[in-house]
């Protein structure tokens, strides 16, 4: 069961990044009825979104928010030693999109640095992976990136899909530490036979030039992953406390995936947890998949009445099915930020 | 809620864009009622009803006849 307690990770800064782009979901979907908007926009929660232009990718918001990330901590790009990057919309079927930062943020070829294909549970997994990593002493520095551009594969004129995803990047530092107090819960789950409920069912390998484009776009079975999320996610927050032995109000942050405001309080009313230690940023975002959870958590900065370090639980569920949490001590000092991505010309490789 | 009612909340969950659904309609007559009015009628009946199905169950029903059925069953109201 992959379920571990590990020790040797402190979190030091989250930085997140979002297209400059803004669209609306009752202004800029003339197609649909303003009606059916409305009832879609209110069972979700989503009002706007950001949407990269055509040539920015998820690599250029991750590579924004990690320089920016590296720039905050004062940390030179030799000091790190892994980088994970986290995403289903990388730059090319090969080589990685992980190898290609590593050269555009001018880390040195000491670097570990691989492609991770996960979505709405990439924070969660991310954060695991680069605790092995760190437990192990493998490395020292860790940057992991996870980001998404939902607007590449998502198709305007699907109502089923059309408004709800936004495009966003993230970049979180991790570092080795000594620190009994840095424990951190995890656990992780899958459920393969969901994966046609949430796809993208051509341009890759199984089917790499579907006659059919609509392929290309993602299809949503919306009650299929509402059922499994309803299912759940409540034992998982359940178990988590659990493991870590904590209650609701031992966390000053818990950090939903952002996929439905609805359902995010419903399962925060059905786990006793005040919303208050809820951040959200559905809203005004909307689902930003693998970025969502780092997202929302940069949005919500650093808690005003943090006195010493403070523990947050962080939950990714959805694509794959795929699904985990962790939770977590984070220090006081712990960097949360946002930026706006400045529009650049990125060659191709 | 009574009968008439309960074709109304149908209606507006389903956003019929003011016809009102009757009995007699189908999946197949309502072109509203695709993937996403499955899962707007699954977190509806919940949000509004509490009446909390899967899924699976969403899937299976065909009719309004039956989603009233499934209301009644959960005595949201009554059909007679």
């Amino acid at each position: 069961m992959a379920r571990s307690i590990m020790n040797g990770m402190v979190m030091r800064g989250v930085v997140a990044c979002l297209p400059e782009k803004e669209v609306f979901n009752e202004k800029d979907y003339p197609w649909f009825e303003l009606s059916e908007i409305r009832k879609i926009t209110a069972m979700a929660g989503i009002k706007s979104r950001r949407m990269a232009d055509p040539d920015t990718c998820t690599s250029d918001l991750c590579c924004a928010a990690a320089d920016r990330l590296l720039e905050c901590l004062a940390w030179g790009p030799a000091s790190i030693d892994g980088l994970v990057l986290v995403t289903q919309t990388p730059d090319y079927v090969m080589p990685s999109s992980s190898c290609l930062l590593q050269h555009r943020l001018k880390i040195p070829e000491t670097c570990a640095c691989f492609d991770v294909g996960l979505g709405c549970s990439a924070y969660v997994y991310g954060l695991w992976i680069a605790n092995s990593l760190l437990a192990a002493k493998a490395c020292h520095r860790i940057l992991l990136l996870t980001g998404e551009t939902p607007s590449k594969f998502v198709n305007p004129r699907d109502r089923t899909t059309a408004l709800l995803f936004g495009d966003a990047g993230s970049a979180t530092a991790l570092e080795l530490t000594n620190d009994p107090d840095m424990d951190a819960h995890y656990i992780m789950m899958t459920d393969g036979k969901g994966a046609g409920d949430l796809i993208v069912r051509g341009g890759m390998f199984r089917n790499r030039f579907p006659e059919d484009q609509s392929q290309c776009s993602l299809f949503m079975d919306g009650a299929h992953i509402f059922d499994f999320t309803r299912n759940r996610v409540p034992p998982l927050i359940n178990d988590l406390m659990s493991m870590a032995g904590k209650g609701a109000q031992d966390y000053r942050y818990i950090v939903f995936h952002q996929a439905n405001e609805y359902l995010i309080k419903f399962l925060a009313g059905k786990a006793g947890i005040s919303l208050d230690r809820v951040p959200m940023s559905i809203s005004q975002f909307g689902n930003t998949g693998a970025a969502s959870v780092p997202l929302t958590l940069a949005l919500a900065g650093p808690p005003q009445e943090a006195s010493g370090s403070y523990h947050i639980m962080l939950l990714g569920f959805g694509v794959g099915l795929s699904w985990g949490g962790v939770s977590m001590r984070v220090p006081e000092d712990l960097i949360l930020e946002h930026t706006v991505y400045q529009s650049q010309v990125v060659a191709q490789v | 809620m009574d009968t008439q009612k309960a074709l109304e909340w149908i209606s507006d969950v389903l956003g019929t864009n003011g016809r009102s659904v009757t009995l007699e309609d189908t999946r197949h007559s309502i072109s509203e009622w695709d993937s996403l009015g499955a899962l707007l009628l699954l977190s509806r009946l919940e949000e509004d009803l509490n009446i909390v199905i899967s899924a699976d169950e969403i899937a299976a029903v065909g009719s309004v006849r039956e989603i009233c059925d499934l209301m009644e069953k959960n005595q949201a109201f009554s059909l007679s």
